[in-house]
């Protein structure tokens, strides 16, 4: 018998790689101790989020996200997490910059790779398939190698992972070649194909199609990827952009899934079947009353704060700008919270709410 | 089987810094030529020259419910033809029609995942026993492995091949003849594939005269698609396995995986034809 060396398969906390590669259901109290790891992992990395930690859990009246600290997002605005964090061959990916400034937000190949493990285990869980070698129709620009935007990078990954054709032509509109060399692999690929991109490249590319009368064949999904917000500052509502990019491409409402994700979280949210928003279950979510500053009750509208742990080199305790609910309850029968993002976080408010949060980033 | 002229389709990626040689990847079940770039990605940083080919089983073949084994025994003599060589690389199931195929000429061989025991592994994958069925019935039963509906002409062709427990494969491996290095590649907590297999795998090459290197990987995955950190590793392990087969040093450095992803989606979206193997 030859002998065999033997190799381990990464470095890594393997537990919770277990479970993102798996996509078993983490219970709850594992996914405590792993935001528990994530915080000393973070104060390791950066002596200010440490500087942080500690004075937020000095405060004489103890805060709800005492136990991991969150971030509000205006701070990877700042550069200071990113600063301290990016050395190394960390890929730096960028938010859009829609509200004025851009996050930026370190990401090492753990992180990569957990980013690609979960998004593998999101998509057998929620888009209910097994196979996942389908052509993916692109509809972003290439992503820059240098500080991608995330939103560019999510939608290319899926490229990177799969079968993908870039659908957008360099100078603007569609590349009408590659539209037609997709829709034929999907036409003859078992499980059709994927469409990943924005809301309103989505309602374009739907119409372009119809007005070509290309087919679409029906097992095919559509991801909208990214924001509401389109050209002249137009604010698509989700309905309508479903009804739009379903009918002009011929398929059944349930094959648009909507997604949900910011730059400073490593996990992409999907719709199920009922089209709902599921919390994976490594990702924690909470909602933040923000006249209290303390956790909304269940049902009730507030701040939505993530913690992350399967970000391995930034910490991915955020307190986003978005508002949203959150429900227990889903007729899929999935497991993991269901989310609602009803709006944005009223700037006013939201800063202050921010403020008070970062008031100890500030002073470090 | 997609022949066009009698040729199979095959895609050919050229190194940028070629060191002189050639590998063949035959893919698993149920992924495309396309789904291949990732690896070949890694071979091409390390000096050779990539083909891969469109196994029948790829999501893309409108006769994916009548794949058959032997078909692909056929493709993998018709590629090799061409490409005395080479060192063919087959990963999970593809190393039963490639074990079909031993009598080719083959530089050397590397086996990634190997599936060795047709019916312990797809009861493991399907979680029933196909082959327990009587001819007739098998004829009949249609059965769904990962997605892809299956007729039972690909269990009857395995009957009819011998190719389905470990033992016949073993047995037709170890009389083979077949001499050329080998390499295997397998994780050692593999869900669809024991260890004592890929045990008698090794171990049959070895009575039929080959030299073999073993790499196992600690970890519980088959599907590498599904587990990126596994992933990543086991390809790293299958790039020195290759090079040690064909004599070269690992003297380059590894890509990071995010250069990886990078140069992966770069030659996915760039459009590349295909080209033919075994009409010549």
């Amino acid at each position: 018998m030859p002998p065999t060396q033997l190799l381990p398969a990464a470095v890594g906390t393997r537990e919770i790689d277990h479970y993102l590669e798996t996509g078993e259901d983490v219970p709850p109290a594992l996914l405590d101790g792993w935001v528990e790891d994530a915080v000393a992992r973070a104060c390791a990395l950066s002596p200010r989020y440490r500087a942080y930690v500690d004075r937020v859990r000095s405060l004489p009246e103890p805060r709800f996200d005492a136990h991991a600290p969150l971030l509000p997002s205006g701070v990877f605005k700042t550069g200071s997490i990113d600063a301290e964090l990016s050395e190394g061959d960390a890929l730096v990916t960028q938010s859009s910059g829609t509200m004025g400034t851009r996050s930026r937000v370190p990401r090492d190949d753990l992180t990569l790779m957990r980013l690609l493990a979960g998004l593998n285990a999101e998509i057998r869980r929620l888009l209910e398939v097994e196979s996942l070698s389908r052509p993916v129709g692109v509809l972003a620009e290439s992503p820059s190698d240098d500080e991608p935007t995330w939103l560019s990078y999510l939608i290319h990954l899926t490229g990177a992972a799969f079968d993908s054709f870039g659908l957008l032509a360099p100078g603007g509109g569609f590349d009408d070649d590659a539209l037609d060399a997709f829709l034929a692999a999907a036409a003859t690929n078992v499980g059709g194909g994927c469409i990943a991109g924005p809301p309103a490249y989505l309602v374009d590319l739907a119409d372009h199609v119809r007005r070509r009368r290309g087919h679409v064949p029906p097992e095919t999904f559509v991801l909208a990827i990214g924001g509401w917000k389109a050209r002249g500052g137009r604010v698509y509502r989700p309905a309508e952009v479903r009804s739009q990019v379903t009918s002009g491409l011929g398929l059944d409402e349930h094959r648009f899934r909507d997604t949900y994700s910011m730059v400073e979280i490593n996990t992409l949210i999907l719709e199920c079947r009922a089209l709902r928003k599921h919390v994976p279950t490594w990702l924690r979510v909470e909602v933040l009353d923000p006249r209290t500053g303390r956790r909304a009750a269940r049902g009730e509208d507030g701040v939505l704060c993530f913690w992350d742990p399967t970000a391995q080199s930034y910490p991915g305790f955020v307190m986003s700008d978005d508002v949203g609910v959150l429900d227990d309850r889903c007729s899929c029968g999935a497991a993991g919270p269901v989310v609602e993002v009803v709006g944005r976080v009223n700037r006013t408010e939201g800063r202050g709410c921010a403020a008070k949060l970062s008031d100890g980033v500030g002073r470090t | 089987m997609t022949t066009i002229g009698g040729g199979v389709e095959v895609w050919v990626d050229r190194a940028a810094d070629p060191c002189g040689r050639e590998v063949v990847i035959f893919g698993p079940f149920g992924m495309t030529a396309t789904d291949m770039i990732v690896l070949s990605v890694v071979f091409q940083h390390h000096g050779f020259d990539v083909v891969r080919v469109e196994m029948g089983s790829s999501p893309r073949r409108a006769g994916t419910s009548d794949y058959r084994l032997s078909t692909d025994a056929a493709v993998v003599r018709q590629v090799l033809a061409d490409r005395p060589a080479a060192t063919v690389v087959s990963i999970s199931l593809a190393s039963l029609p490639v074990t079909l195929a031993l009598g080719c000429p083959i530089a050397s061989l590397v086996m990634l995942t190997p599936v060795v025991d047709l019916r312990a592994t797809l009861r493991r994958v399907t979680g029933e026993d196909a082959f327990a069925l009587d001819r007739d019935r098998l004829a009949r039963h249609r059965m769904e492995v990962l997605g892809i509906q299956l007729s039972g002409s690909m269990a009857l062709d395995a009957l009819e091949h011998d190719l389905v427990t470990g033992e016949q494969t073993c047995d037709r491996i170890a009389g083979a003849g077949f001499r050329a290095p080998v390499g295997i590649v397998s994780a050692t907590g593999d869900p669809w594939v024991a260890p004592e297999e890929v045990d008698a795998l090794a171990a049959a090459f070895e009575a039929g005269g080959a030299p073999v290197g073993r790499t196992g990987i600690e970890a519980h995955v088959h599907q590498l698609n599904r587990h990126p950190r596994a992933a990543y590793a086991m390809v790293n392990a299958l790039v020195d396995e290759v090079l040690a087969s064909v004599g070269l040093p690992a003297d380059r450095p590894r890509l990071s995986f995010r250069t990886l992803l990078e140069r992966t989606r770069d030659q996915r979206s760039a459009a590349v034809r295909p080209e033919l193997a075994g009409d010549r």
